[in-house]
């Protein structure tokens, strides 16, 4: 655990800091290997950035419509750096809309620019894995086993490493290659595939989640909805291609987009 | 196939090709498993904590101390129990304490009514307590401020920077921990309406 680094008069928050690395490296990653998904690397840059734009300042205003009361007497707060003051799961939502006007205004592909995102996405998972170990979050339930480590006052499981691992295996999966790309989709629909697997088993062992009614967890709940969406997609894109291609299909021939 | 498009595979093995014509059965296979696993986690949970334990770590019970203020009176964390309560640690030459003082000073005026509840540790190991005092009138600081002389209470509570916040809910469970600051108004006093309503 490493939740502040001190260098000299400067406290530097690790968390937050691995988080930025991640979303720096997963951005030139993802660029990096635009071409590879099919997708223009230009746009690829722009719809990141409009999609940033707006997960920073829409998690500021959404912070603001979830507590106005306590901008009543100081409006200067809203433009305070404090990352305390983010409300992160509304910003998301309102990137992701940002991010689908840009899609659609650009008349990109949906699925093509999916799929070249998923490095970014994986870098930032793997980031975010870094930081709970830093700050000691996404900590895991008590154990007698061999690999538990010791953690706010017990021998714990090593949630945050297993998030790791789930991450790197992932990674090494779907790392981007011209001729795994059976469909447009297929890369970023398995990502979703393993990460809602990965989240729904090791939510198991974690101590700090949010229970729902009767010991079900609210995040195995998304990653179960999350596995149900991605095969539900990947059930249609197969059956688009067999549609499209169905000679190929029979013959155990190649896939084309 | 010699030219291959960046969204081509190489040829697939005829297994994956049966596998993909049955790609209805396997979904149904994953989401069934994925139900079976809900259930079988739901009914084997394991508890989160089966006791109370203190530590300064959000989700736990905050650990209890006892210090003395600038007039040699005694105050615990457990008087305050019942009640959200703020633990700002400071020391005079942290410029980013100074900074957030007058904020603190605010949120105190305006929520005390509503149960809102203050306190300033001083790591007096680390400061003067003579500056201490003079800090307190400058800033016209009217909420408890109290002394840890030893360090001993900022070692309990993990602080390895200066300011250093907790926030506690009214169950006596860590709701929050920054470091660093200066910590605005709003951020405390939406801190405080979070601790009220339960949000985690």
């Amino acid at each position: 655990m490493l939740p502040t680094l001190t260098l000299g008069p400067l406290v530097l928050p690790v968390p937050a800091f691995l988080l930025l690395i991640g979303v720096w490296l997963g951005i030139t990653l993802s660029e990096k290997f635009a071409h590879t998904y099919g997708t223009d690397r230009n746009q690829l840059s722009s719809l990141v950035s409009f999609f940033l734009a707006a997960l920073v300042i829409g998690s500021r205003a959404s912070f603001i419509a979830r507590y106005p009361g306590a901008f009543m007497n100081n409006w200067l707060s809203v433009l305070s750096p404090n990352l305390a003051m983010f409300d992160w799961t509304g910003g998301f939502l309102i990137g992701l809309l940002v991010a689908a006007i840009f899609i659609s205004r650009r008349q990109l592909d949906v699925w093509k620019t999916l799929d070249s995102l998923t490095p970014a996405i994986l870098t930032f998972l793997f980031a975010l894995g870094l930081s709970y170990l830093a700050s000691g979050q996404y900590y895991g339930v008590p154990t007698r086993l061999p690999w538990g480590i010791p953690l706010w006052g017990a021998l714990r499981h090593p949630t945050q490493v297993y998030w790791l691992l789930w991450m790197i295996g992932i990674a090494i999966l779907l790392w981007p290659r011209p001729r795994r790309q059976w469909f447009p989709g297929f890369s970023f629909l398995i990502l979703l595939l393993l990460l809602s697997i990965g989240m729904g088993v090791i939510e198991y062992f974690r101590a700090d989640s949010q229970s729902l009614l009767g010991g079900l967890r609210i995040p195995q709940l998304y990653a179960f909805l999350a596995l149900c969406f991605s095969l539900w997609q990947m059930g249609n894109r197969i059956r688009d291609f067999q549609l499209l291609h169905p000679q190929e299909v029979q013959n155990g021939s190649d896939f084309h987009s | 196939m010699n030219d291959i498009h960046p969204q081509s595979p190489s040829s697939l093995p005829p297994v994956l090709t049966r596998f993909l014509h049955n790609f209805g059965r396997v979904q149904l296979v994953f989401i069934a498993l994925g139900v079976a696993w809900l259930a079988i986690t739901a009914f084997t949970a394991q508890p989160a904590q089966s006791a109370p334990i203190q530590l300064a770590q959000k989700g736990f019970m905050a650990p209890d101390f006892s210090l003395l203020d600038t007039a040699g009176q005694e105050t615990s964390l457990a008087d305050f129990k019942g009640q959200a309560v703020i633990l700002n640690f400071w020391a005079t030459w942290c410029p980013p304490c100074k900074a957030e003082m007058p904020d603190l000073q605010k949120a105190h005026t305006l929520q005390k009514e509503q149960g809102l509840v203050i306190i300033g540790i001083n790591r007096t190991d680390q400061d003067d307590p003579a500056e201490a005092a003079a800090f307190i009138q400058n800033f016209g600081l009217t909420f408890p401020i109290l002394l840890d002389p030893t360090g001993k209470v900022a070692q309990a509570y993990q602080v390895s920077a200066l300011p250093t916040t907790i926030f506690i809910r009214p169950d006596g469970i860590i709701h929050k921990v920054i470091v660093g600051g200066p910590l605005p108004q709003a951020l405390l006093l939406a801190e405080f309406q979070q601790m009220q309503q339960g949000v985690p």
